[in-house]
């Protein structure tokens, strides 16, 4: 094995050591399975596919900006309520009026941030949601599918927000809305490595 | 801490720690201030119209249309954490549609952005309500409404939280820190204009 | 050449290193907690947030750049070719 090496003129390469890169390899994918564990486990404990979301557009302003983290709860256990309590005889539970929810419109990918302006709760039938952004002047009614004038709690809407971080998302949206970024970021990490006498 | 690249790596996570801590605490800190927000309301004008919600739609709906006047205070829901607040009014009322296809309904009537302390005093007189409301099945069946006071606060980091000020069906305030400043927060919906009341009782 | 390499890397001795690490640790400490008090006290966030973004570009430039206050130990090596072991290997 040494000889042949030697022969190639590639006798550097047993520095390299495969075990070690092997080892390396693994702890690698040790903290990839650790991230991948902890948000799925976060999916699960809040119910959501998707329990940490980015905003993406400027439809809630002032409250929420582009590039504002949000976490979600899809449980409905009214943690932050803080009102008195209601009235004896109202069986208002689950997703109230003025919360805001993330919700994905039948057959697109894009989530949309908005409040909740109405609520329809029958014994039959599912319970109906009709939402707006505070920044926009009309409510949603245009945003979901023809025919479709309110959303469904169960089906459409991933989570309702109880939690906010400002501006940590932004690195996100800059680099999916600009994929130079990505190369660019690459290509400085390259520089970087060669650079360095390590 | 060797070279310049590693220094600035290990600064630079570091920073991240203490940032991450010192939001920890601004968000926590936010249990030390206890708000004690007050509302009072009073209705002046209840109509429901028939109309359609677009020029060439043929559907025709009723039409929930108030005016009322409001005195608020949420000037103590600010703190150093408080990015601003989103006040409401909702209406909430019980069974509608054909064979009570609905039977809790509620609907935001007027909202309000607030970004500071100073804006958070509210007095409003004959405002009229900024949401012409329709019910989901069209028909408002003249059932017993409520009117409720609510708020959003929206933290520069942590959790959100809601509040509310309503009354019972009697119209009597739930919890209010002023007592004797009572309105009248309940009503019954009238029937649209042009048509007959559809129960012999009369209105509230 | 050398001389941008020696830029770029910035090496530095060992009791500089101890000396760099130590200085980030306290002025960053220093930085939230003076942050956290201030805002807190004023009862207003944007000076937790410029006092704290201060604070750190300040720990940046105290610490990232080799100054030469961080090469005043530098490692005396002992001169070439004066150990035993070498005299046997060539016997």
């Amino acid at each position: 094995m040494d000889a042949l090496l030697d022969q190639l003129g590639l006798s550097e390469l047993r520095r390299l050591k495969p075990r070690q890169m092997l080892a390396q390899i693994l702890n690698f994918g040790l903290i990839l399975a650790t991230a991948f564990m902890m948000w799925k486990g976060l999916s699960v404990v809040a119910d959501s596919p998707s329990p940490i979301v980015v905003v993406l557009s400027g439809s809630m302003e002032p409250a929420f900006q582009r590039g504002d983290l949000l976490f979600l709860w899809n449980r409905n256990l009214e943690l932050n309520y803080a009102g008195p309590t209601p009235a004896p005889g109202s069986t208002f539970g689950g997703t109230k009026v003025g919360e805001i929810v993330v919700y994905n419109v039948k057959g697109k990918d894009i989530p949309i941030v908005h409040r909740v302006m109405r609520r329809h709760k029958g014994a039959k039938t599912p319970l109906n949601l009709l939402t707006k952004g505070d920044n926009n002047y009309a409510d949603d009614t245009e945003l979901y599918p023809r025919n479709q004038f309110y959303l469904d709690r169960e089906e459409e809407v991933i989570g309702s927000v109880v939690g906010y971080v400002p501006f940590v998302g932004y690195v996100t949206i800059l680099l999916s809305e600009h994929p130079w970024a990505k190369s660019a970021l690459l290509g400085i990490m390259g520089l970087l490595v060669i650079l360095q006498r390590e | 801490m060797h070279s310049t690249a590693v220094r600035i790596q290990n600064a630079f996570g570091f920073f991240t720690t203490i940032a991450f801590f010192v939001a920890a605490l601004t968000a926590l800190s936010t249990i030390l201030y206890p708000a004690n927000p007050s509302a009072s309301i009073n209705l002046r004008n209840i109509k429901v119209r028939t109309g359609r919600p677009h020029y060439t739609s043929t559907k025709s709906q009723e039409y929930l249309l108030l005016n009322f006047d409001l005195d608020a205070d949420l000037s103590s829901l600010f703190n150093w954490n408080t990015k601003q607040v989103f006040a409401y009014l909702t209406v909430i009322y019980g069974s509608s549609g054909t064979a009570n296809k609905h039977t809790e309904n509620e609907m935001v009537l007027w909202d309000a952005i607030l970004p500071s302390a100073n804006a958070a005093k509210l007095h409003l007189v004959n405002e009229q309500a900024k949401y012409k409301v329709n019910d989901i099945s069209g028909k408002f069946l003249e059932s017993n409404a409520t009117l409720r006071f609510e708020w959003n606060v929206q933290p520069h980091v942590g959790a959100l939280c809601w509040g509310s000020i309503e009354a019972d069906s009697e119209g009597n305030v739930l919890s209010q820190a002023e007592k004797g400043k009572r309105g009248k927060w309940s009503f019954q919906i009238p029937p649209a204009w042009g048509k007959k009341p559809a129960t012999k009782k009369a209105a509230a | 050449m050398d001389a941008l390499q020696n830029l770029i890397d910035g090496f530095i001795d060992f009791e500089g290193q101890k000396r760099a690490e130590q200085l980030c640790n306290v002025l960053l400490v220093l930085t939230g907690v003076i942050a956290y008090v201030v805002g807190f006290v004023l009862q207003d966030l944007t000076y937790t947030v410029y006092i704290g973004l201060g604070g750190t570009a300040l720990t940046m430039l105290a610490v990232v750049p080799p100054w030469p206050a961080f090469k005043k130990n530098p490692v005396t090596w002992l001169p070439a070719g004066t150990t035993e072991v070498e005299e046997k290997k060539e016997q």
